[in-house]
């Protein structure tokens, strides 16, 4: 119903300083986060060009080297440099981590939006109602196995591997973003855009192409961007358990499981891939909400 | 004025309030009030109304942003306390602001529904005050707040309201409830940002006689009533109590005095031009922006330079020339579902046997509080939604609901005659496709959705931005970067891109200010008269239904309660409820003195 | 009578989730190629000729119709029997049973951890007052929380132990009975969940303290501690609340990963073996079990929420996993 709104005065000098607050502590959190992103996006396109060595090149002689002016990561078991496996090692986690993330958008598209549309509301009934019924049925139980869960049991049929992997981690995560783009086209198909569209004459499908979709995949790009970290993560983790791709590829979550055998000899084996997967997924992070930010300032 | 004048509670000179080192907010304000005293200070949004109210109790920022609000004053004594620094700004230790604060000086806030805590039981928010500004004990504080939720009015049929928390009050219960935490420290002074504004106006004149009673001293005795501190955007809600009125107008005062005066004989052209703009007791027909008076946002609407949309074709010049009314329902029922307490699912008619008659080119108002089923009538006669029984008519053709053999008219069949009928809605922003820019909504309007570019349609662009009062510059904006009265014009623009006949307006002008909802009104008008439009206008508020509408509609509970010539309704009503909300509709009681 | 019906909808719901899952798992497996049996006789590549075959798909009941060997499933399900591991030759429900108590107490001391260190930061930083104080405040608490949120378990723990185990010798590398024994492990696993948690606990905080019902309390007199903690600790509490469900799948994700790292016993190490070796009784009974712990769990959940925030309607399961944009840092 139409209650009278009036524009307050009030909580605007709450907003202005927390804005001014949240714009000064949140822009050097995103500049670095935008250089991370560079960087690896560099190393993705061209790995030689920031690394020129063989990140499988075997130096029997330099094993274990620490970190230093010769192996700026130091090297590992093999004397193999652990700054080139890293920079080469970024183009298949986060191959993996954007492939996943795409997988899991992918299914959750084609769950949430047709569960979106046919989701009954304020007393109104849309049909045909099953679809959101059993779509919401299926994504109940999906959330049954959190986390991992559904990836393990995944990889318990499929067995180890990369592809199984993308698809494992992308399943993980599709429930998830299902329900929340099932939730913003529910939110968007009642708006008042589309009654306004729909008193213009809009057929349904021009609305839906036209004002819906477009509208509903704004917040779903910022979510696919913190989305790509968590999966970077999960991916990883997949591999560490020897879940994942297979040694001696130079995957992190694969390089950090190889070099824990060494931890009391060559940490470094260790902490920097891992620093490097905390880079990617805390860098996601900023950026996502980042964008979130702006996305809201735009429709506040 | 009794004999001896009493202390005033504040005493206020040259406040100026400003945030972050930016232009003054509130610019050297004088403020006093009496005890006793009622005291109104009506502005439009932005004139730094609220700042004031929140800066007398040391709150302009928030009370967290911790200095970057700068609040300076030539004289700040609150209720006894000097609290103006030697530096001329207002500061004083925390703990002596938390005494004045709700101990001295009671600060209602304005929207009751976010300013209760919803995760916390109301009587516990009303106990706040006594927990901090009393030595009662725990047993004679739960007995006090018992007294108070009595007092105002929150202890009828054996419940225990304070058990209860905001969600599960009506919007007139949690402003009683808001004033009563107020009143809980026993302040000299309360001061009640908008405490009517979203509230239904039966409801709202209930909370102003409250308002009214409790200024009454309790002992009888001049010194010991409280004094109150009103704030509004709302001249005909501040007529009613107040005694003295400021008129504040972008930080500044720009008239002050006793109300009947100001009212009666304003000195100052903001003032007369807000006063110009209530519509209530102006007659249909009336402009309600002062000739020559500049408007706020945007130049009078050009009516002598509009011209007709191409392709409407010309309709009744007069009322009943026509012979099929222009939009017509019959017998609209709509049922909702809604979950009773255990959550059962209950069948209600949210609209039931509804029928009116709009005769074209003329205006038929809808009249109702929220509730009244006013919206879903607007809905079905948009074919937005599919009536229960019953049918609309538009231009003796069925447009909705049954089409004659018993089967619903389809969107198919509707889509072709959609440009017949438009539609303005109460918040144009969430009507626009936020990735749209104004040329885009009206090029997507002009073509029938065939293209978003301006360009393909400029001149006709043109033509329509200019018929609401815009510029041809506006087309490159964004709706986001437009004022909220500048939106609307783009919304009705939009609206009349296809060349309508008929409008549906469901409060257009409710989130507007006083001002520009003038200047929408003005403008409707225009077009009326100038694209001989019909208008079936949906507002909750009695003084805008009247001065617009020819036949008038009183909603309540989804029936029509009364209908019938506007004028006739409302000199003669016939019905017990439409006299209620004549009664509680706020009207300028400028002209009757000594009231 | 609103009770007994809030419980019975419930009941079924879990009922049917348990169900569903059982299916999913025992059609999955149908699908995939390869032989179930070949990791009753000794994985892939074992050197078992047929007849070894033919003899565990006999035990294993595995010749009979697929829709006869479902029912069985349903059946000797509904008795709690999970059926027999094909790793470990012993019944699934005893293997099970007896990891469970060890990953529970992992899990909760992990859980109730991640709370308290979410809450303080959030706490911390509102009760951190003036302009520059609350700015470096919110700055340092945003920045841990993401950090926290970022760091995988396996490269928190080893880097852990690195620094505890191996280098200042302070705690046991490895998980022993012992309460130090269980520092690292329990760390691990709580600091990453305190991470997610505090990023909507602090925002969800900051909402509440900038919203028009703490300026009224404000302008009651309430103190600014008053304030936080009458009003805003219950607005805190709330999303981590409603998050449990997506709290338990990060620690049980988390505890596959712990388990094997500390060299701890429980139902993530048995998990992560039966995966490896495809033992699939065993991989549905964990499955089951963490399904089970999931419906309970956000019974639970509903409950507190609904003692917390009455505004509630009747969605329940809806509202509890939702906070998934959060699983990937951001806020419902």
């Amino acid at each position: 119903m139409s209650a009278p709104r009036t524009s307050s005065t009030g909580s605007r000098a709450g907003g202005r300083t927390r804005a001014a607050a949240s714009s000064a502590a949140s822009n050097l959190p995103a500049v670095a986060a935008a250089a991370v992103v560079l960087f690896l996006a560099a190393a993705v396109a061209a790995p030689g060009w920031l690394a020129p060595a063989d990140p499988l090149g075997i130096e029997p002689a330099a094993a274990f080297s620490a970190p230093g002016p010769g192996h700026l990561l130091g090297t590992d078991e093999s004397g193999r440099d652990i700054y080139t496996r890293i920079v080469h090692g970024a183009r298949s986690s986060l191959t993996i981590g954007v492939a996943a993330t795409g997988v899991g958008l992918g299914l959750a598209l084609l769950l949430g939006v047709p569960a979106g549309l046919t989701a009954g509301r304020r007393g109104r009934r849309v049909h045909p109602r099953w679809v959101d019924a059993s779509i919401s049925r299926v994504l109940e139980v999906l959330f049954a196995l959190p986390g991992l869960l559904l990836a393990l049991v995944f990889i318990a049929f499929a067995g180890p591997g990369v592809t199984t992997t993308v698809v494992a981690v992308g399943l993980s995560t599709a429930p998830g973003y299902a329900r929340i783009i099932r939730t913003q086209v529910l939110r968007l198909r009642d708006a008042e855009m589309v009654q306004a569209a729909r008193v213009l004459g809009r057929s349904r499908t021009r609305i839906l192409l036209g004002h819906l979709l477009p509208n509903a995949l704004g917040p779903v790009a910022v979510l696919a961007t913190l989305g790509v970290g968590q999966a970077v993560v999960w991916a990883s983790a997949l591999s560490f358990l020897g879940l994942g791709a297979p040694p001696p590829a130079p995957e992190w979550g694969a390089m950090l499981s190889a070099g824990r055998t060494y931890l009391s000899v060559a940490w470094w084996m260790t902490v920097f891939p891992g620093l490097a997967i905390v880079a990617v997924a805390a860098s996601a992070t900023v950026l996502g909400r980042w964008m979130q930010r702006r996305a809201e300032g735009v429709s506040a | 004025m009794t004999a001896p004048t009493p202390a005033p509670l504040v005493d206020v000179r040259g406040l100026t309030v400003s945030f972050g080192g930016g232009a003054p907010v509130v610019s050297g304000l004088d403020l006093s009030v009496a005890p006793g005293e009622s005291v109104a200070l009506v502005g439009e949004s932005g004139s730094g109304k609220s700042v004031t109210a929140r800066a007398l109790l040391g709150l302009a920022d928030g009370g967290r942003g911790g200095g970057r609000a700068r609040v300076t004053a030539d004289a700040f004594r609150i209720a006894g306390h000097d609290l103006r620094g030697r530096d001329g700004r207002v500061a004083a230790p925390a703990g002596l602001w938390r005494r004045i604060r709700g101990g001295d000086v009671a600060l209602v806030l304005q929207d009751a529904l976010t300013s209760l805590d919803p995760l916390r039981p109301v009587g516990r928010e009303i106990d706040d005050a006594l927990r901090l500004h009393t030595r009662l004990s725990p047993t004679g504080r739960a007995a006090r707040v018992r007294e108070l939720l009595a007092a105002v009015g929150l202890s009828g049929d054996g419940t225990d309201t304070g058990a209860l928390r905001p969600g599960a009050l009506s919007g007139g219960m949690r402003q009683r409830a808001l004033i009563a935490a107020g009143l809980s420290g026993a302040p000299k002074l309360l001061i009640a940002d908008e405490p009517t504004t979203a509230l239904d106006a039966t409801v709202a004149a209930r909370i102003l006689d409250l308002l009214a009673d409790l200024r009454a001293p309790a002992d009888g005795s001049p010194a010991a009533g409280m004094g109150q501190l009103l704030i509004s955007h709302d001249l005909a809600v501040v007529s009613r109590v107040a005694e003295k009125v400021l008129v504040m107008r972008a930080g500044e005062v720009v008239e002050s005095g006793p109300t009947a005066e100001v009212l009666a004989d304003p000195q100052h052209e903001y003032t007369r031009m807000l006063l110009a703009a209530v519509p209530a007791g102006k007659p249909r027909g009336t402009r309600l922006c002062l000739p020559g008076a500049t408007g706020t946002t945007a130049p009078p609407p050009p009516a002598a330079r509009a011209t007709p949309p191409a392709p409407a074709p010309t309709p009744a010049t007069a009322a009943g020339a026509a012979a099929d009314p222009a939009l017509e329902a019959a017998g609209l029922v709509k049922m909702f579902t809604r979950r009773d307490e255990a959550g059962r699912a209950v069948a209600f008619r949210a609209v039931d046997d509804v029928s009116f008659s709009l005769a074209a080119g003329t205006t038929l108002g809808i009249v109702g509080e929220s509730g009244s089923g006013k919206t879903t009538t607007a809905r079905m006669a948009l074919g937005l939604t599919d009536p229960d029984a019953g049918r609309v008519d538009l231009f003796g053709a069925p447009f909705a609901g049954d089409r004659g053999d018993g089967h619903p008219v389809a969107e198919a069949a509707r889509r072709p005659r959609r440009p017949q009928l438009g539609a303005v809605y109460q918040d144009p922003l969430s009507s626009f496709d936020p990735r749209m820019s104004v040329g885009a909504l009206l090029a997507d309007a002009v073509s029938g959705g065939r293209t978003r570019r301006a360009g393909a349609h400029r001149r006709r662009i043109g033509e329509l931005l200019d018929m609401v009062g815009l510029d041809a510059g506006a087309s490159a904006r964004h709706p986001r970067s437009l004022s909220g009265g500048q939106r609307q014009r783009v919304a009705i623009a939009r609206a009349l891109a296809p060349g309508p006949r008929v409008l549906i307006c469901d409060e257009p002008v409710s989130a507007l200010d006083v001002s520009v909802q003038a200047q929408i009104l003005d403008l409707l008008d225009d077009l009326q008269r100038d694209l001989g439009l019909s208008y079936l206008f949906i507002s909750h508020d009695l003084a805008v239904v009247r001065h617009v509408s020819d036949q008038l509609l009183v909603m309540r509970g989804g029936r029509v309660v009364e209908s019938g010539e506007t004028e006739q309704v409302f000199s003669d009503p016939q019905e017990q409820y439409t006299r209620d909300l004549l009664a509680a509709s706020p009207a300028l009681r400028a002209a009757a003195p000594g009231d | 009578m609103k009770i007994l019906r809030w419980l019975l909808t419930r009941l079924a719901g879990g009922l049917f989730v348990l169900w569903a899952v059982a299916t999913l798992v025992f059609i999955g497996i149908r699908l995939v190629p390869g032989d179930p049996v070949e990791a009753i006789v000794g994985g892939p590549g074992s050197q078992a000729g047929p007849e070894a075959f033919a003899l565990a798909r006999a035990e294993y009941g595995l010749d009979e119709p697929l829709i006869v060997q479902y029912g069985l499933m349903l059946a000797n399900l509904v008795r709690g029997d999970l059926g027999t591991s094909y790793s470990l030759k012993v019944p699934v429900a005893e293997a099970v049973s007896e990891q469970l108590p060890g990953t529970l107490a992992l899990a909760l001391l992990a859980w109730g951890l991640a709370w308290l260190l979410a809450l303080s930061v959030a706490l911390f930083t509102a009760l951190a007052t003036g302009p520059r104080l609350s700015r470096v405040a919110d700055a340092a608490g945003s920045g841990l929380e993401i950090f926290a949120a970022a760091v995988p378990h396996f490269w928190l723990g080893s880097v852990l132990v690195l620094v505890f185990a191996t280098s200042l010798g302070w705690l046991p590398p490895v998980a022993t009975d012992s309460p130090a024994g269980l520092v690292l492990p329990v760390a691990t696993l709580a600091l990453p969940l305190a991470g997610f948690l505090g990023q909507v606990m602090r925002e969800s905080l900051a909402t509440a303290l900038a919203s028009p019902f703490a300026l009224a309390a404000r302008a009651r007199g309430e103190s600014e501690t008053g304030v936080v903690l009458r009003h805003g600790l219950r607005h805190a509490a709330l999303p981590g609340i409603s998050l449990s469900g997506w709290a338990l799948g990060s620690l049980i994700s988390g505890a596959v990963v712990v388990e094997a790292l500390f060299a701890r016993g429980g139902l993530g190490r048995t998990l992560l073996s039966a995966v490896t070796l495809r033992d699939i009784p065993l991989v549905t009974g964990v499955v089951l079990v963490s399904a089970l712990t999931y419906v309970v769990v956000m019974a639970a959940a509903d409950v507190v929420e609904r003692l917390v925030d009455p505004r509630l309607g009747t969605t329940t399961a809806t509202r509890a996993a939702q906070p998934d944009l959060a699983a990937g840092g951001g806020r419902p």
